[in-house]
Parts: structure tokens; C-alpha cells; sequence
């Protein structure tokens, strides 16, 4: 690996002067010869790697101490895509926004490059030396700050670390981490066991205030939850899923009934859903029944539980206090629920005093860390109360990825490795074993966790791999070359065990008086992307719009319009937000769905590090908590919202249908309405003249609305895949955001619908005949296509497209040097100045598959070809293939009678088809 | 028959002699201070122009305010405005003379100047708002070595042929006009080295009856190819609207609707600029309160139809029924967020040339002045209307977004105004701007008219 | 009018009228070429580099290799027929020869440089297409389209120079009707002329 820094800073600051002298010798040399260009080998070249073919490997990518497995696309030794693991259970051959985009963090030229003793340069050696001081007399005054870790390896490390400085204290810490659900079920079951959701056979559950995307394993509940709601037709039987929450999430979304509740109410509400599950004989404690405003539905969801069980599960989501997944177990288990089960922590200690921040803060004002070594995390903001306490430890050694807040608050800094340089063994939520294996060589030296623990238990330095292979036989019986290759051990998920309820516990908590509710009450959540503010230095992940707010580069407050309305603002005055005497301008963001009287903001946001894209956007929250009294006041200024769909109304534009399944079965009217938007059905370009031969593949898409539910996975997946530039907020404030595949959302009724939006590649497409330079064209199997080095730049295409999904780089967005272009996709043209751009259904991986499939004389199998949104989605709603298989997915999915196409009447014959929102709604709740 | 004085075209009967004083010295005559200063002005703003499109061009069009959806706005604006205006001066000296309205004689070489520098501006855009003007060329059809071809079935590329046939015909006609006064100017300019300039560009005419019969003949000629061209030009720049499905664009009234608002901003134009042209060079004998009259007239019947189109737009996209046409048509544009351009325009273009109905008016300079600068700002804003209001609001509200223009866009807007007046002001002083010969001629026939009458 | 002929008179001399003829022919002729002259750069070897030796840091002699040694191109270019690009070989494929033959020869000391450092030799490109376009090497290869097709006769190169264009009209006119060009294949070679077939 040649010297990162030297390449960067140098084709930074040099760049125009080369490209200077660049034109000029290949001006001159036009004159006689070419411009010299060269060809550079491997002096040994790898055996399994062939030149401009992708190979994958399988690892994991771990937040929190839990691993998502995934693929890496790697071209030549360098990562440039992330898929999911299907063989892992955590991923199931998906991935969240945030795995999207590790490989820009990986590349994130602001990483932490060099171990530093106050600012200046140091050695490891320095390092080891402190940290051999902090061994005398039994790790006296020695703390570590970890983040929550499942890694064997670490572990072990720390079980030595305590055999050895026993004085020595560890604290874990991740301030979104399970922690309260852990002390909820202590209290219900008497030990700290973590909840496992079985949800492919569940018909009703019930999600208090839990995001799916957030939750552990969210992932593979989300694909559960979407496999019981795939509408084939009337007939077909969907599971129904309730969200009680206060902002609107993807579980809400998601849900068949929605309802919008103050946090302080959730509480109350779940004890209340016991009462009803008490009163139906499922149990025999005092519990209160449900107060009257609320009485219609929540009884109604106690019935649906009831006579759905076991086959049931109500879910809390962690922002939950304690209490109320206390009571929340217990009226699991009071259903009878075989959908929920209980499992030893994966996490280690989770639950345990350990993870409980109090005594280190406490130890720091009374003076007694002398060395204080903090393994990645960046509690310097994520914990306020540690904050200004760390300044004061002598010997404060900091391992992170970033120059962050915690970083400048310590004396020494050492950078770490990005999860795709390094060795190292995690298990996911549901005790699963994966390897992580490193994809590249580290970018910037880079240590991990392990070498850390191990300089302080003065360990003579290990080759991270071989610790990896030292600690597997007591793992796995399965060989490593074998676990590596599959990215995750079979049966070694932790087994279930029965737990019983403490019925005195929950009945005291039943018994608890309701809190009075304050006027205003704030709700704070982890950032859908951002998540705590460690991936806010990823431009992908502050650009991609929020699921529901559709903002961008900035945190607001979110209201419902009463609300607003009470405090006279609308979105984008800035609001005086105080909780306790401590006040924030933030600007506000009106958003349906949101609970009256309540505030939603966003943790992760006004970074004050040294990265600097996170740096100075949005504001911190983070010394605040939900369920907090807090005081609005307007103020008389504005601060635009770089939002990326400004519009909630359809405006009586029948382009989203949605309907309940018995609609869909006895409703004319919204039968006939489908059976309308449905349109022209494709031609296959029989009868096109200007294409000739139709080819043997003819692609087409397919989108399930029932089942999306906006994550937006695809969204980020799409801008990996095709190399699209990031614009700013700047620019996004003037709608040129570069996402080839928008997520539009709209009010449907009295719920949020969304509808993913992107090139329909209409077999009539408005967009090519308007070309003057025929750069946008069709193919012969059906693909609009786009071809960049052929466009000068008139736009007309776009003014003529009925969906609006072309994007142009006003201005040169390509980065021209820096780490960022390692991660390019080589198999699609890095775009210019001044050249439309838009979805290709992925075209470079269609062509290769046809190469490959044409090498093998064979045809293409249905399912061979995938575009980017299809793999990564969650909920698998994305069909993808060729209208010429009769037996092909994306065929059946046309035949369902809720399959409609968008702006049928423009007569474009899109591609893309969408099949309808529907919904099972509860009969009692209409 | 005998009229009133004021409804001549021609006020006394000057000779040969009294013309050329009169007419080519205005090429001599010392600069006056008004001159000198407006000139400063539009110099300036041709700087700030020329500096804009080089900042553009380098930096790319993301500095002008457009965006998704508003993938074209200033830049196509000013286009169309541009190039409309141009339309006035092809009509009155080319389709006038073919239907042999003598009054058109004296105003036809300066209406012609006009339409050759409002061509100009309006060349400027189509190229400049390309996203890589680079290769602009592409759009016409040569045989390359990429074996690709313009494609025939889009407007654009007859867009750039029809305009730069438009530029070419304009300047062979305007400058075949302009032959014997050059050649009046070789013979009459007071130093050696005008006179040599002016002789070279009079490619030696002599005003032999030979060459005045074959300058005839070319005359009409080039007038009979440039009047379709009034017709084709604009009607194919309507078509780079009306041939996509975009609502308030989507329309088959287009082309007549364009040609007649090209050509009622290009009189306006004409008004705005010869009204004080006349007043400085003391030409009130040569263009006369007939012509002023007569041009009014023109200006409120190509104002109806006009209106006559908004009408049927509105009738049309209400007839329709289609959601999308109604709600740009009878929605956003009078009630949406830009309501206050569709008013302007209304107001402009619809109501306040209603006073042409009275002769008052439209023999009161001043009054017409006034008007005619109202009517180029209505008739700029009807191309907001279209191309702005239009895109900002489609199909499906997720993509909706306001297009605002940034100060380079009104800076190039700006521009071309000082450009055009500079171009315009040079003409004024370099060559007589009314036909000397052809007055002489227009004299004489009136002269024998009405000895024989 | 006498006196306005006087006045030319005096201000043109005859010559003038040669003079003004010639000014408009050149005129006239400066926009002709104006238009040509690029067109025929374009096709020419200045352009298309048709036709120019390059010098590789190492004297590789394909003659040599080839004719006299008789080593097929996939033997080196093997990547020619697994990927999309033919690449060049790594130092090790030489050294498997070259550490017994001619193994103390000057001219191998860059080779042996190379296999001892690990440094890369940096071979001098001789075909290169923009980035825009994506050629696969495979697939033309398995097909049956020879080598020499598209880079002539490299056996018969002291140093290998491009034979072909390259230019697009060069690949569409094979794409078009490639029968005709390379001769009928079983399966038939399709024509495939839509843009994405190269540009994505």
C-alpha cells in the first residue's frame, strides 16, 4: 500500500496543476504520437483474482457489539460495494442504509492516521509504556471505556485483564445500546435474559414505539413480518401489525394501524394492554383498564392479541424505560406467545452493572482514574456527563476511527481499524458466530480493540490472525476456512430457555400512579442513518433522506400541525426548544402522523470534532432524554430545510392507490380503480421500428408496496453501486440532489404512503425522442438507455419526463483524486460535467450476467441478474427480470390484480410496475 | 387624392441632395453626450455579459438557478424573447414589401438592424445553455467517426438549423439593402479613410440600371426566402415545447400562438426603439405619425391573438378534462406561487393595449413608448409562463420545486440588453439606418403620382 | 453619378479588383477546410494512432516469441479469454522461462528487478479505448474472434503498433454484420448495435 497520505494530500493540492500539464502533453502528443499511457502488472498476481472481475468475500460489519453479515464486491484488492449475507441471520443477504456506506467511511480521507501524545506525532512503543505505568499496583486507577462487544476474543482478553489488575474497572458503553430491556427483564424474570423474536409465525404483533430498522436483528424481522404480507390476491392471509409510537417510523409505515401517543403514555399503555389481557383471562393481577380516549382500539388490539394467541408478539422498542419491558414480557408470556423467547445476553455483561456509566463519572470527579483508556465510542459526546470529566485524567489514551470530541478530550490518540481492515470474531443478536476478515490492507496503520487490551496486558504483540485461529476451536467445530467462506456458523445461534414471570414485580408496576403529562413532551431517537453520530462524517449518509421527513444535512424538530399550529410556526422557523433550563434554536419540521403536543429530534447531529463533514450541522441532543417536559417558544427567524420532497398531497392524483384486503376483495370501486391505473400492458417492442429484433431478455421490475416500508436501504445501495456523487446541502436546497432512486411519500388516506420512484424505462419513453443527439435510447431488451458520453447537456429529456427521475451534475461533481475514488464501482462510468444521468436497471450487471451466461452457451436463469435496490432490499418488496419467462418473479408478480403502473395515462408503458399498497385491517377499527 | 399632412409617409417632398444631408450625414455627425453615455452603459454591460458566459462555461450552468424539475429556465426565456423579437424587423422589411406596403420603406433597414442583433442574443443561448457546449456541434448532421446522426425526431436540432438560417438570411438581406448607400456613403463621407471603408463593404456599386435591375431581382428574391422564414423559425421553436407531453407546453396551438407573439414583441421593440432614434436624428419628416399609426394597429392585433391563445389554453386544458393541463392551467398559473407573473402578463399584454383602440394613442409618442416597453416585459414574462411555471409543477408532487434565478441569470439577461444596445447604437452611427435610396425612389414615384393625379 | 465614378476611381486603383476577388475566395476556401480539415484529422494516424511503434522499457520482441517459439497469445494474455481485459503477464509468468534462459542477459535486468523487488514493470499501453467503454476481452475471444482481427499480425511486430482504428465506426461496422467481417460462427454471432452494448 503506498502512502495514503502522500497520494491524497498531494493529488489534492496538485490536481489542476497536473490536469494542466496532462492537456498540454496530450496536445502535443496528438501532434506525433499518443499520450503515454502505461500498463502496470503484478509482478506476482493473485491465483484467484482475474483483472477487472469482481470477487467477493464474506464478513461482518458490527455496531454495538452485534455483527450484520455481509459481502464485499472488492476489485483488485480494493472494496467497492457492500451486499448482504444471505447465509447470515442477521442480514439474510440484506443490509441496512448504514452498511451501505461503510465503504465511504472506509475511504474517509478525515480518518485518524497517526498515534499522537497531545497533538504531536508518537509511537506504539509510547503507548505500551503508558499503559505498562497503568499496571502497577493492580490496574489502581486504570479504567477502560469499551463499546458493548460479543467478540470471544475480547472476551477472553478482559476475563485475563480482571484475573490480572483486579483493581482495574471496565465499563461498557453505547448510549443506544440494550440496556433498559435487559433491566426490564430482570425485574420480570429475575435475570437479565434478551428478548428473540420468531415473527415468521406470528398473525398479530404489536410494536410499542420499536423501529424495526433499529432493532436488533431488525433486519431478518422485517423480511419475517414481509413475508406473512405478500397479497397474492384477496384470498391471500396477512399478518397485521399494530405501531403504538410518537414520530412515525418504518414500523409505521409498515403497520396496518398506526397510532400516535406521547411517549409518557406508552408506559401506561402497556400496562393497560395487560389490564385487557387480565380482564380477558389471561392473567390474574391488578392492572388498570384502558382510559377511555384510548379505549376503542386498545381493547380492540387486546381482542386481536388474544384470539391470535400464541401465534402473537408485542415488541418495545429499547428507548423504552425498563418498566415498561418489564410489563411488556409479561404480557408476552401471559399470551402464551411462541413467538417471543428469552436467550442469555450475545452482549457481553449486557445488563450487568458494567454497562452502567454512574460509577466511572462518579470515580472521575473524585479524581481516581489515573489512566483512562476508551476503545472506540465517542462518549465525550454521546455522554455528556463524561464529557469535561475526561480533560481531567492524566493519562487519557484514545482509540477511534475519528479526531472526535472524545479524541480531542485525551491525551493520547490512536487510530483504529475500519471493520473492513481487520480480524476479529462477532456474533450476532442471536448468538450466531461470523468472522470478521480484513478486505484491505489499512489505510492508515490502524489498531484494533484486541491490540489494545493486549499493550495493556503487556501480551507480546499477536498477528491479529492468528488470534482469530487460536480462539476458534473452542467456538465452533466447523473449520475456519469453511466459516470464513460462508460468513457465518451454523447452529450456534444461543438456545432458548424458560424464564417465569415475577407477578408481585409486575403488579407493583401496574400499580405505579400515572406521571401528570406535561404541555409539551420531547421524544429524542437514534438517527435512522447517523444512529448515534458515528457514521456523521459519511456524506451518503447525511445526504440520504429521512424515511419520512425526506430532510437532508440537517436535525429539526418535528411537530404534527396542531402543534404547529398552538406554537404559530411551520417548517423552517426555528424554535426555542428548552428542557431544564438548557435551550436550543432548532429549526421545525412539520410532519404528519406526529403525536399533538410532542417534539421528535434526532441524537447524532452538532458534532463538534474535527471531521469535517460531521462537524456544525444540526444541533446535539444528547443531554436530553425522551419523556422530558420541554418548552417551546417561537422565534421570528427561518433556517431552510434541504428537504427533499417538499409536497405531502397527491393533489387528487390517483397515482398511489392503497386499500384494505377486503377492499381489494369486495370493493368495485377500488377494483376498478387498480384495474385503471393498470394501463397499457408492455408490447415486448414487437411492433418498434426503431429498435428492431426485440432480444430474447426483456426486463422489467416490479415493486411491492405492501411490503416497502422506506428504509431507504435502496436508495443508498443505488448510489453505491453506480457511483453517484454527493451535492450538499446546498444543492439539495435547489432539488439537485443525484439519487437515481427517490423514495416519494405522500399522505394516503390518514396514513403515510411510500412509493419508491425511479427511470420506469418505459417501452414509450418520453425522453428519447426529444434527444436531439439520440444519447438516451432504447435497447433492444427493453432498457432505456442513457448513454453520458454521448449527451450535451440540453435537459430536454428531463423536462419531458413524466416521473421526473433524470438528474443532471450541474457542475463537475466527479471526485478527480483522493481515497473516495478507490471505492468507485469500475463497472460504470464515473459521470461529467454537464451530462444527464439515470437509472439503468443496473445495466453493467445485466451485460456481465449475459457475457458470462452467453460464455457458458446457456440462457440467463430468472434471478441471475439483480439490481442493486432488489439485492439490498429487507423485505425483498423489488422483483427484477425478463417478461419473456413465463415462470419468471417478476411476471407473477403482474398477474396479482393490485399490479398498477404510475401515470398510465401519459402512455409511456413503463417497465416498472407497482403492486398496490394493501392493508389488513382490523375489522373492529375499520 | 390628397391626404392630411400627418397621415403621410413621407413629409415634403425633399430632393436627392436634401435626403443625403439629411440621412448619411448621420453618419458624421459628432458624437453627442447622451450618445456617448448610453454607449458607456451598454459597453459595461456587454463586459458583464462576455465575463458571465466565460464564468459559465467554466464552472458549468449549475451557476444559473435552474434545477430538477426546471431543467431550462432563464437561458430558454431569454432565447425565445430574443429571437422573437427579431421576428418584427423580417416581417416588415420581407413580407411588407412583397405585399408592397410602401410605408414600410423608411423604417425597414432599422427593424432589420434589430433583427439581426436580437438574433445574435438569442444565438447566444442555445449553445450557452448547453451542459457541455463543447460539443454542440453534435447537433448537426456530419458524417463522424462515431457513425452516429443528429436525432431528426427531436425539435432541437432543426432549433439550431432554423436559426442560423434565420442569422445568415437576415444579414444577406439586410446588407444587400444596404449596397448603393454604402456606395452614397464612398462618395459622400468626408475623409479618405471612410470613404475607402464604405467602398470596399459597397462592392463597387456603381447605380448602374444594370445593377439596379439585378439588385432588384435579389431583393425580392431574398424577400420571398426570408418570409416563410418568419413563419418556419418560431414555429419551430414552439416546437421544442409542444412536442413534449408536459402540461402547459402539450399544446397544438403553438406554433401560429408563437409566430404572432414574436411578432407582436418584435414591433414593441421596434416602438421602443424608434421612437427616441426618431427624436434624436429630427427625422419626423421621413418617419411620420402614419407609420407610428400603423404599426400600433399591429401591435393590438397580434395583442388579441394573443390573448385569443391564453383563452384557448385555458378553454382547452378546462375542455380537456385531462387533472394535469387544469391544474397548471386554471390553477397554478393564475393562483400558484407565480400568479403575480401571470397577472403582469396579462395585464400587459391583454389589457393596456386595448388603448390602441383609440387614434389618440396611437399617434401620442410618448403613450406608445410607454406601451411598448410594457409589452416587452409582458411578452418576456409569457415566456416565463411557459417554460418556468410549466416544469415547476408536473406530473407527481413528490418532484414539484420552485425555480428561482440566481444573479448570474439576471446578469446575462442584463448582458444581452447592453449588447444588443451596443450593437444597436454603433449601427445608428456607422450606417444610415433609413434607406436613402430607397426613399429617393419612394419620393419620385410619389412625386409623379401625384403630377399625374 | 460621373462624379461618384471619378471618386472611385481615385480611391480603387485597378489591382484593387484582383485583389477583392482573391480576398473572397479565401474567404470562401478558409471556411471549406475549416469544416474538412478536422474531419480527415480525425480518421488519420495522428488521431487514431494507427500505425506507431512503441518502445517498452523492456525490448520485447514478439517475433521472437511467437514465431520462433511458437507460444500462443492466451499463453501471456491468458486473462484474454477469462475477463475484459487481456492484460499483461506478471513478471512471474516470464521468470518461469527467463529464470533458466537467457537468465543473465542485460536486457532481462529490469525483469529480474521486478521479481526481485516486487515493483511492477511499467509496460507501455499501445491499444487504449476511452473509459467510457466498456470492451470485454472474453467474450470476443470465446466467441472465436482471432486475435489478430482487431491487432493484426503481432508476430510479425518488433515493437507492436496498432493496426486498427479503434475508432467507434471501427466497432460498429463489425458489430453491425460481423459475418461479414470475421466470417460466419456457430451459434451465429448476434449483431449488437444498441449504445449499452459498450457504454454503461
Amino acid at each position: 500500500m503506498s502512502d495514503p497520505i502522500g497520494l491524497d494530500e498531494l493529488s489534492r493540492r496538485q490536481f489542476f496543476r497536473w490536469a494542466g500539464i496532462g492537456a498540454a502533453a496530450a496536445s502535443l502528443a496528438a501532434c506525433s504520437s499518443r499520450p503515454a499511457r502505461e500498463i502496470l502488472p503484478y509482478a506476482a498476481r493473485p491465483p484467484e483474482l482475474t483483472p477487472g472481475k469482481a470477487t467477493f468475500y464474506a464478513t461482518a460489519l458490527v455496531e454495538d457489539g452485534l455483527a450484520t453479515g455481509v459481502l464485499v464486491e472488492t476489485h483488485e484488492g480494493r472494496p467497492t460495494k457492500i451486499e448482504g449475507n444471505p447465509n447470515h441471520p442477521a442480514s439474510l443477504g440484506a443490509t441496512r442504509a448504514i452498511e451501505q456506506a461503510a465503504v465511504m467511511s472506509l475511504y474517509d480521507p478525515q480518518r485518524m492516521r497517526a498515534i499522537t501524545d497531545r497533538g504531536a506525532p508518537a509511537s506504539w512503543a509510547a503507548i505500551e509504556r503508558v499503559l505498562a505505568a497503568a499496571r502497577a499496583n493492580g490496574g489502581q486507577g486504570l479504567h477502560l471505556v469499551m463499546e458493548p462487544t460479543s467478540s470471544p476474543i475480547v472476551i477472553d482478553q478482559i476475563a485475563s485483564l480482571r484475573a490480572m489488575l483486579p483493581a482495574a474497572r471496565i465499563t461498557f458503553w453505547s448510549p443506544f445500546a440494550a440496556r433498559s430491556s435487559l433491566v426490564g427483564h430482570r425485574r420480570a424474570f429475575g435475570r437479565p435474559v434478551q428478548a428473540q423474536l420468531s415473527l415468521a409465525d406470528a398473525d398479530v404483533i404489536v410494536a410499542l414505539d420499536a423501529e424495526l430498522m433499529a432493532l436488533p436483528l431488525g433486519l431478518a424481522h422485517a423480511r419475517r413480518i414481509a413475508d406473512r404480507r405478500r397479497v397474492v390476491d384477496a384470498r391471500s392471509k396477512m399478518n397485521r401489525l399494530y405501531a403504538i409510537e410518537t414520530s412515525y417510523t418504518t414500523t409505521g409505515l409498515a403497520a396496518d394501524h398506526r397510532f400516535a401517543v406521547r411517549p409518557s403514555e406508552l408506559g401506561r399503555i402497556a400496562t393497560e394492554l395487560l389490564g385487557e389481557l387480565v380482564a380477558a383471562g389471561k392473567a390474574s393481577i391488578e392492572a388498570p383498564h384502558a382510559n377511555s380516549s384510548r379505549a376503542k382500539w386498545l381493547t380492540a388490539i387486546a381482542r386481536d392479541l388474544v384470539a391470535a394467541s400464541p401465534r402473537c408478539a408485542v415488541i418495545a422498542g429499547e428507548q423504552q424505560p425498563a418498566e415498561v419491558h418489564a410489563v411488556v414480557a409479561a404480557i408476552n408470556r401471559a399470551l402464551g406467545s411462541k413467538c417471543v423467547g428469552y436467550t442469555a445476553p450475545v452482549v457481553f455483561e449486557a445488563g450487568e452493572p458494567s454497562h452502567d456509566l454512574a460509577p466511572l463519572v462518579a470515580s472521575l470527579v473524585r479524581g481516581e482514574v489515573t489512566t483512562l483508556v476508551i476503545c472506540g465510542g465517542n462518549p465525550a459526546y454521546t455522554a455528556p456527563a463524561l464529557a469535561k470529566e475526561i480533560g481531567n485524567v492524566e493519562h487519557a489514551v484514545y482509540l477511534g476511527l475519528y479526531a472526535n470530541e472524545t479524541a480531542a478530550a485525551c491525551r493520547y490518540r490512536v487510530p483504529a481499524l475500519h471493520d473492513l481492515e481487520r480480524w476479529d470474531i462477532a456474533r450476532a443478536a442471536d448468538g450466531t458466530l461470523a468472522v470478521q476478515q480484513p478486505m484491505i490492507e489499512p489505510l492508515f496503520g490502524g489498531r484494533s480493540t484486541s491490540e489494545l487490551l493486549g499493550a495493556v496486558l503487556g501480551e507480546p504483540a499477536i498477528d491479529a490472525r492468528d488470534r482469530v485461529v487460536a480462539a476458534w476451536p473452542k467456538l465452533a467445530t466447523v473449520p475456519l476456512e469453511q466459516a470464513l467462506a460462508r460468513g457465518a456458523v451454523p447452529a450456534t445461534a444461543a438456545p432458548w430457555i424458560d424464564v417465569d414471570v415475577a407477578w408481585s414485580e409486575i403488579a407493583a408496576i401496574a400499580r405505579t400512579p400515572v406521571a401528570a403529562t406535561p404541555a409539551y413532551e420531547l421524544e429524542i431517537r437514534p438517527h435512522p442513518y447517523l444512529h448515534d453520530g458515528r457514521y456523521a462524517n459519511n456524506p451518503w449518509l447525511q445526504e440520504l433522506p429521512d424515511p419520512i421527513t425526506k430532510l437532508t444535512w440537517d436535525n429539526a424538530a418535528q411537530l404534527s400541525s396542531p402543534t404547529a399550529h398552538q406554537l404559530g410556526v411551520e417548517t423552517g422557523d426555528l424554535v426555542t426548544v428548552s428542557v431544564d433550563g438548557r435551550s436550543l434554536e432548532v429549526p421545525a419540521i412539520v410532519v404528519p402522523g406526529q403525536a399533538d403536543g410532542t417534539i421528535t429530534l434526532y441524537a447524532g447531529y452538532g458534532r463538534r470534532g474535527e471531521e469535517r463533514i460531521a462537524n456544525g450541522i444540526g444541533v446535539a441532543v444528547m443531554h436530553w432524554t425522551s419523556g422530558a417536559a420541554v418548552s417551546l417558544a417561537a422565534t421570528d427567524r427561518k433556517r431552510a430545510l434541504a428537504i427533499t420532497q417538499q409536497h405531502w398531497q397527491l393533489e387528487g392524483r390517483d397515482e398511489l392507490p392503497t386499500g384494505s384486503l377486503a377492499q381489494l376483495g369486495s370493493d368495485a370501486i377500488f377494483q376498478a380503480e387498480l384495474k385503471q391505473q393498470r394501463g397499457a400492458q408492455p408490447t415486448l417492442l414487437g411492433a418498434n421500428p426503431q429498435i428492431g429484433t426485440p432480444a430474447k431478455s426483456q426486463w422489467a421490475m416490479s415493486i411491492d408496496l405492501t411490503t416497502c416500508i422506506g428504509c431507504s436501504a435502496c436508495v443508498m445501495a443505488c448510489e453505491a453501486e453506480n457511483n453517484s456523487p454527493v451535492v450538499g446541502r446546498k444543492q439539495v436546497l435547489n432539488s439537485r440532489e443525484m439519487h437515481w432512486l427517490r423514495i416519494d411519500r405522500y399522505i394516503a388516506g390518514d396514513e403515510i404512503a411510500v412509493e419508491p420512484m425511479t427511470c420506469q424505462h418505459c417501452e414509450k419513453a418520453p425522453c428519447e425522442y426529444v434527444c436531439p443527439v439520440e444519447a438516451t435510447t432504447h435497447s433492444p431488451d427493453g432498457l432505456n438507455e442513457m448513454t453520458y458520453n454521448r449527451c450535451v447537456g440540453t435537459r430536454f429529456c428531463s423536462n419531458n419526463c413524466p416521473y421526473k427521475v433524470r438528474r443532471f451534475n450541474w457542475f463537475d461533481l466527479k471526485q478527480h483524486s483522493g481515497l473516495q475514488v478507490l471505492g468507485k464501482n469500475p463497472d460504470v462510468t464515473v459521470r461529467d460535467r454537464g451530462v444527464m444521468e439515470k437509472c439503468t436497471y443496473c445495466v453493467q450487471r445485466i451485460r456481465r450476467a449475459e457475457i458470462e451466461a452467453r460464455e457458458a452457451d446457456r440462457d440467463l436463469r430468472d434471478g441471475e441478474v439483480r439490481t442493486a435496490c432488489q439485492q439490498v432490499c429487507p423485505t425483498e418488496a423489488i422483483r427484477f427480470g425478463s417478461l419473456t419467462d413465463p415462470k419468471s418473479a417478476v411476471n407473477e408478480h403482474r398477474t396479482r390484480p393490485h399490479d398498477y403502473t404510475v401515470l398510465h395515462d401519459q402512455g409511456t408503458v413503463p417497465r416498472t410496475h407497482y403492486l398496490a399498497r394493501i392493508k389488513n385491517r382490523n375489522p373492529e377499527l375499520g | 387624392m390628397t391626404m392630411r399632412a400627418d397621415d403621410e409617409i413621407l413629409i415634403g417632398r425633399p430632393s436627392d441632395h436634401a435626403v443625403n444631408e439629411q440621412l448619411l450625414s448621420t453618419t458624421w455627425r459628432p458624437f453627442t453626450r447622451g450618445w456617448k453615455i448610453l454607449f458607456a452603459v451598454c459597453g459595461a454591460l456587454t463586459l458583464l455579459l462576455f465575463a458571465l458566459i466565460a464564468l459559465t462555461v467554466l464552472r458549468g450552468i449549475g451557476l444559473w438557478g435552474n434545477n430538477i424539475p426546471n431543467a431550462w429556465g432563464f437561458g430558454i426565456i431569454n432565447f425565445v424573447w430574443w429571437i422573437g423579437i427579431g421576428h418584427a424587423g423580417t416581417f416588415i422589411s420581407a413580407i411588407l414589401l412583397v405585399l408592397e406596403q410602401n410605408w414600410r420603406t423608411s423604417i425597414n433597414r432599422f427593424t432589420e438592424g434589430m433583427t439581426l442583433f436580437a438574433v445574435m442574443q438569442a444565438g447566444l443561448f442555445p449553445l450557452l445553455h448547453l451542459g457541455r457546449p463543447w460539443f454542440a456541434y453534435w447537433l448537426f448532421p456530419y458524417p463522424s467517426v462515431m457513425t452516429t446522426w443528429p436525432q431528426v425526431r427531436s425539435a432541437l436540432p432543426w432549433d439550431a438549423a432554423a436559426v442560423s438560417t434565420y442569422f445568415l438570411v437576415s444579414l444577406m438581406f439586410w446588407y444587400l439593402g444596404l449596397v448603393p448607400d454604402l456606395a452614397g456613403l464612398r462618395d459622400r463621407a468626408p475623409t479618405r479613410r471612410r470613404r475607402i471603408i464604405y467602398g470596399i463593404f459597397a462592392l463597387g456599386w456603381r447605380g448602374s440600371v444594370n445593377q439596379w435591375r439585378h439588385h432588384k431581382v435579389a431583393y425580392m428574391l431574398l424577400a420571398g426566402i426570408a418570409t416563410p422564414l418568419v413563419l418556419s423559425v418560431h414555429s419551430i421553436v414552439s416546437l421544442d415545447f409542444s412536442i413534449t407531453g408536459l402540461p402547459g407546453w402539450h399544446s397544438t396551438i403553438f406554433p401560429p400562438f408563437f409566430v404572432a407573439g414574436a411578432i407582436f414583441s418584435g414591433f414593441a421593440m421596434v416602438l421602443t426603439l424608434i421612437i427616441p432614434a426618431r427624436r434624436w436624428f429630427g427625422l419626423d419628416n421621413v418617419i411620420t405619425l402614419r407609420h407610428f399609426d400603423l404599426m400600433a394597429k399591429m401591435v393590438l392585433i397580434m395583442s388579441w391573438i394573443a390573448t385569443y391563445s391564453y383563452i384557448s389554453e385555458m378553454f382547452l386544458a378546462w375542455y380537456s378534462g385531462e387533472k394535469f393541463d387544469m391544474y397548471q392551467q386554471l390553477f397554478y398559473r393564475p393562483f400558484g406561487f407565480y400568479a403575480w407573473t401571470f397577472w403582469t402578463m396579462i395585464f400587459c399584454n391583454c389589457i393596456v393595449t386595448q388603448m390602441l383602440w383609440s387614434r389618440r394613442i396611437r399617434r401620442n409618442l410618448k403613450a406608445l413608448w410607454v406601451l411598448s416597453i410594457l409589452i416587452n416585459l409582458g411578452m418576456w414574462l409569457e415566456r416565463f409562463e411557459i417554460i418556468v411555471v410549466s416544469t415547476s409543477r408536473d406530473f407527481l408532487p413528490s418532484s414539484w420545486h420552485v425555480y428561482l434565478p440566481t444573479w448570474v441569470d439576471l446578469g446575462i439577461l442584463a448582458g444581452t440588453l447592453g449588447f444588443f444596445g451596443l450593437l444597436f447604437l454603433l449601427f445608428l452611427r456607422v450606417i444610415p439606418f433609413i434607406p436613402v435610396a430607397e426613399i429617393k425612389q419612394m419620393r419620385s414615384e410619389m412625386v409623379h403620382e401625384e403630377a399625374a393625379a | 453619378m460621373h462624379r461618384a465614378i471619378g471618386g472611385m476611381a481615385a480611391l480603387f486603383p485597378p489591382w484593387t479588383n484582383t485583389a477583392f476577388r482573391l480576398g473572397i475566395i479565401a474567404i470562401a476556401g478558409g471556411l471549406a477546410t475549416a469544416i474538412v480539415v478536422p474531419m480527415v484529422y480525425a480518421r488519420s494516424p495522428f488521431a487514431t494512432h494507427v500505425g506507431q511503434p512503441i518502445l517498452q522499457p523492456i525490448a520485447f520482441d514478439h517475433r521472437h516469441h511467437v514465431k520462433d517459439d511458437g507460444i500462443a497469445c492466451l499463453y501471456c494474455h491468458e486473462d484474454a479469454e477469462r475477463g475484459p481485459y487481456a492484460g499483461v503477464p506478471d513478471t512471474n509468468r516470464c521468470m518461469g522461462c527467463h529464470a533458466q534462459i537467457w537468465n543473465d542477459s542485460a536486457t532481462l535486468a529490469p525483469l529480474r528487478a521486478s521479481a526481485r523487488t516486487g515493483e511492477p514493470i511499467h509496460w507501455q499501453r499501445v491499444h487504449s479505448l476511452p473509459d467510457f467503454v466498456y470492451f470485454d476481452h472474453s467474450i470476443h475471444v470465446t466467441r472465436g474472434i482471432a486475435c489478430a482481427t482487431c491487432h493484426g499480425n503481432v508476430e510479425e511486430m518488433a515493437a507492436v503498433y496498432q493496426v486498427a482504428p479503434l475508432t467507434m465506426q471501427w466497432c460498429v461496422d463489425c458489430h453491425r454484420d460481423p459475418d461479414a467481417h470475421v466470417g460466419p460462427r456457430n451459434p451465429p454471432l448476434r449483431s449488437l448495435t444498441h449504445c449499452s452494448t459498450c457504454h454503461r
